[in-house]
């Protein structure tokens, strides 16, 4: 299963050190495939190096691509993250 | 006008004298060396670089133990973005992934892939992004460090001809990798003469002088240095003057060391006729070039630890093992070579971290027998090279740091294992090898009449035993000057072991440095050594040691020292004798 939906970063400082380290190791927990994209370019979410290289700050619209047979639960993790602004 | 000259003291390590100019390691920004690998060594390669992200995530593992425990959540945090990075993919695979394609050292990989992110991180509009390629720079840094202990990866070989090379502290894989012609002289800041730093460079004849402030030198950016490795004396911007005195004493010592060569085929026989054997102790394939040259009687200690240290594939395969260890064996024969199985462990810290725990005190821990025991997979590969190789020599295995009979029957019954599992594939090996122990603990002296009983000959490991003995720690600088062999327990030792020996009709030989100092050869011989092994450069010297001694005079010698007290007493003693016998020699010859 593939999902798609774009999400507004809410917190100050963008998707900033702290963030990127909740985002991934809350995906450490499941298996999909997981990119963000942003400005035209696509990163692996797994990968803090390239989501910090996103440089989204606050306001960003990111585009999440999930794949995988959890993707539905992944999504909604990802959202609910996004959306409590990954505890700050 | 010249700068000023500044003779600075410090303690001789390693003897010889090295005109040079200074290079600082550590203290300095690390140069990056950059050097093409082959399809052979891309494998080895990407495991050199796992092995550097795995001891970095015990680095950061630590660290962050230690900020939890003071309640530091945010740094725990940012310890937590640099763990995440050791597991990026753009960390792992990818960087694996550019070491197959570039066919490049990981040193030159990784910083070509860093600088690429420094680009890119350097291109964000934002500054808090921007700021965030510290951490990333940071955690290379530490990767870094975790490559570059390992021996081919140091500059070393990138240095300028004639390098005086000054570190902090030297580890033993640094000394391995140093390049003769490129790297003249170490000095340290710390360090005693007794590690095994000091050890290698000492048998690769580098001068070697420790405990010497560097910081203070290198604000003083000195242009040219002079190293005397037999006074502990560092000179820098010498003025002509020196310049000249140092050049024309190098000189000299070449020209006596050039006479000790030509009579290197004389008999090591002293004077009233005893035949005494001198081996070598070798590490690498090189060590073996001018055996012969230097008159050598056979290995009488090979370090295979280190002979693989270089190819950085300390587990290498069994068959690669064999190659080696057949070369070796070929190049010697038909002359004896003691073959030392893998001495890991103490302050012959390699890169293991997969196998090994972090251990407290490693001198007291997990290595030498104790090691191979415990990793039994390893030494039953090494076993079986070996005793396949052995059909092609004369070979011994030694085991290492043997405490206990039971580690030496247990050593034994695997070797028994191995030789049936040979023989039931049906591959060719030579089987009933002598084994022996080496006697460098305490315990292992104590006990010497009842290892005797179950092994074929016995090898004391002096620089361990005097450490144990006097429970000196043989890198401590501060306690350097005591860790000293005159002591009377150690003589005491030597004395023990040789005649338990001789009760059960088996050879001792004595492998330290010790074996490798004139002062003691006539000592030694008088406690009833017939065999050393020592470095090769040392086998002139210790022969012509051996010939200028009668055994009557040597007997005395040992008796008067066995009755002494003190060290302070019988270094005396052992100063006093060869004086006077070097004045007399010179009488004679006169």
């Amino acid at each position: 299963m593939k999902i798609f939906r774009k999400i507004r970063v809410k917190n100050a400082l963008g998707l900033h050190a702290r963030p990127a380290t909740v985002i991934v190791k809350m995906l450490q927990t499941t298996k999909s495939v997981v990119s963000f994209t942003y400005r035209k370019e696509t990163v692996n979410a797994r990968s803090i190096m390239s989501v910090l290289m996103l440089a989204a700050t606050k306001n960003s619209l990111i585009a999440i691509t999930v794949e995988g047979d959890d993707a539905q639960q992944t999504m909604d993790k990802l959202v609910e993250l996004f959306d409590k602004q990954f505890g700050e | 006008m010249g700068l000023q000259e500044i003779r600075i003291q410090g303690s001789p390590v390693s003897e010889g004298i090295a005109i040079g100019i200074p290079f600082f390691l550590d203290v300095k920004e690390r140069k990056i060396p950059i050097f093409p690998i082959t399809i052979g060594e891309v494998d080895e390669e990407i495991a050199r670089y796992r092995r550097a992200l795995f001891s970095s995530r015990e680095d950061l593992q630590r660290i962050q133990q230690d900020l939890a425990s003071v309640g530091s959540s945010e740094a725990v945090m940012i310890i937590d973005a640099h763990l995440l990075m050791l597991e990026d993919p753009l960390m792992t695979t990818d960087m694996e992934e550019k070491i197959r394609e570039m066919m490049q050292n990981t040193e030159a990989v990784f910083h070509s892939v860093l600088a690429e992110y420094a680009k890119r991180f350097s291109e964000n509009r934002d500054q808090y992004f921007r700021q965030r390629l510290l951490d990333v720079m940071d955690l290379a840094k530490r990767i870094l460090g975790h490559l570059s202990p390992i021996p081919s990866h140091l500059p070393f070989s990138e240095l300028p001809m004639h390098s005086i090379v000054f570190a902090k502290e030297l580890v033993p894989s640094d000394t391995a990798s140093a390049h003769g012609s490129r790297v003249s002289a170490f000095v340290t800041q710390g360090g005693g003469g007794n590690s095994h730093a000091a050890l290698i460079a000492r048998a690769k004849g580098i001068p070697f002088v420790a405990s010497v402030d560097i910081f203070q030198l290198q604000q003083n950016r000195p242009n040219y240095v002079i190293v005397d490795g037999k006074t502990g004396e560092v000179i820098f911007n010498p003025v002509p003057e020196t310049l000249e005195k140092y050049r024309h004493r190098k000189t000299c010592l070449k020209t006596s060391q050039q006479l000790l060569q030509k009579e290197v085929h004389y008999d090591a026989e002293t004077m009233d006729g005893c035949q005494v054997q001198v081996f070598a102790n070798v590490g690498h394939l090189s060590d073996l070039d001018n055996l012969e040259q230097l008159g050598a009687e056979g290995v009488g200690l090979l370090r295979t630890e280190y002979l693989f240290f270089q190819n950085r594939a300390l587990f290498s395969s069994e068959q690669e093992q064999y190659n080696a260890y057949l070369e070796m064996i070929k190049k010697v024969a038909p002359l004896p070579i003691v073959i030392r199985v893998f001495d890991i462990g103490g302050d012959k810290q390699l890169d293991l971290s997969e196998l090994t725990l972090k251990e407290a005190n490693p001198v007291l821990g997990c290595r030498g027998i104790r090691f191979l025991l415990r990793h039994k997979e390893i030494f039953k590969t090494q076993l079986r090279a070996i005793l396949r190789a052995a059909a092609h020599g004369n070979v011994r295995i030694l085991l290492p740091l043997i405490s206990d009979v039971g580690e030496l029957t247990e050593a034994r019954k695997l070797i028994t294992e191995v030789e049936e599992g040979l023989h039931a594939q049906g591959l060719q090996f030579f089987p009933h090898l002598p084994i022996g122990c080496m006697i460098e603990v305490p315990s292992a002296v104590l006990i010497c009449d009842a290892l005797a009983q179950h092994c074929d000959f016995l090898s004391i490991g002096t620089n361990d035993l005097v450490q144990y003995t006097l429970g000196i720690d043989r890198n401590n600088p501060v306690m350097s000057d005591c860790c000293y062999p005159a002591h009377p327990s150690v003589i005491r030792m030597i004395k023990m072991v040789v005649t338990e020996a001789k009760r059960y009709g088996l050879h001792v030989t004595i492998c330290g440095e010790i074996a490798s100092n004139p002062l003691f050869i006539a000592l030694l011989l008088g406690l009833g050594v017939d065999e050393f092994s020592c470095s090769p450069r040392y086998i002139p010297l210790v022969k012509r040691a051996i010939r200028q001694t009668s055994l009557l005079s040597a007997y005395e010698l040992a008796s008067r020292a066995l009755s002494l007290h003190s060290s302070a007493e019988i270094s005396q003693l052992l100063i006093e004798a060869y004086n006077k016998n070097a004045t007399a020699i010179d009488e004679t010859m006169a």
